[in-house]
């Protein structure tokens, strides 16, 4: 039970290390992350909406993260993200030609598949956290209600 | 209590360390924005770099156009040998 939160623990932790280290990389660069998405033929017409949105969710999802209440739907949300940054790389990587990633500090230094393979271990581990949170949740469920059939 | 405050510092911490690491990383980054202009398309046009209007090496350019530091088209931007 204590090794399983701490597993969930270190594995927040390393998502609020990578939201906030991205998140804070695009803003302080932000003119050339505006300009990146630019340059990207899928993007390049919501690139300021994308430019604004995608800090924010970040930086939104490391907030989540530390509160305990709200962690399964941020690690979901988390997953998810992921997921659409996996999907967008594959189409980068199958439709364009040579376009910079926008990933912001020195995950722009990754070539496109390295930031794939990057991306999936962090979806895998989002999966193990959620899958670890949901167990931990239904055995204090079990505990709680064994103890309200005792009383 | 010391479980709440572990707890409670560590995100904390994460997050000033992740902020530290993005400061320093920028810092250190050599990228920047070069402007040209492409008769073709209208207005000045930016693409990300990694020339410098400091650097003595040859001129950089995109697409064949002579990228510069500004949108005034100032300074031609060159390659960091």
């Amino acid at each position: 039970m204590k090794l399983k939160a701490t597993i969930i623990d270190i594995i927040c932790l390393f998502y609020i290390l990578l939201f906030v280290y991205a998140a804070v990389s695009k803003l302080l660069d932000f003119e050339t992350f505006r300009v990146q998405l630019g340059q990207s033929p899928m993007l390049t017409n919501f690139k300021g909406l994308v430019a604004y949105g995608v800090p924010s969710i970040e930086l939104a999802l490391a907030l989540l993260l530390i509160v305990k209440k709200f962690r399964i739907p941020a690690l979901y949300a988390s997953l998810g993200l992921m997921m659409a940054f996996s999907m967008y790389i594959i189409a980068i990587l199958n439709f364009s030609d040579h376009i910079p990633c926008s990933c912001g500090g020195v995950l722009e230094q990754l070539g496109w598949t390295e930031h794939l393979v990057f991306n999936i271990v962090f979806m895998f581990l989002a999966v193990i956290a959620i899958i670890l949170e949901s167990n931990n949740i239904s055995t204090i469920h079990e505990k709680n209600i064994k103890q309200y059939i005792k009383t | 209590m010391k479980t709440k405050v572990f707890k409670t510092a560590l995100p904390a911490f994460a997050f000033l360390v992740a902020i530290g690491i993005a400061f320093a990383a920028d810092a250190n980054s050599s990228s920047q924005i070069g402007y040209y202009d492409d008769p073709f398309i209208p207005g000045i046009q930016q693409v990300q770099t990694q020339c410098s209007p400091m650097a003595t090496g040859e001129l950089c350019t995109h697409n064949g156009y002579q990228l510069y530091d500004e949108p005034s088209l100032e300074n031609p931007l060159k390659r960091v040998e």
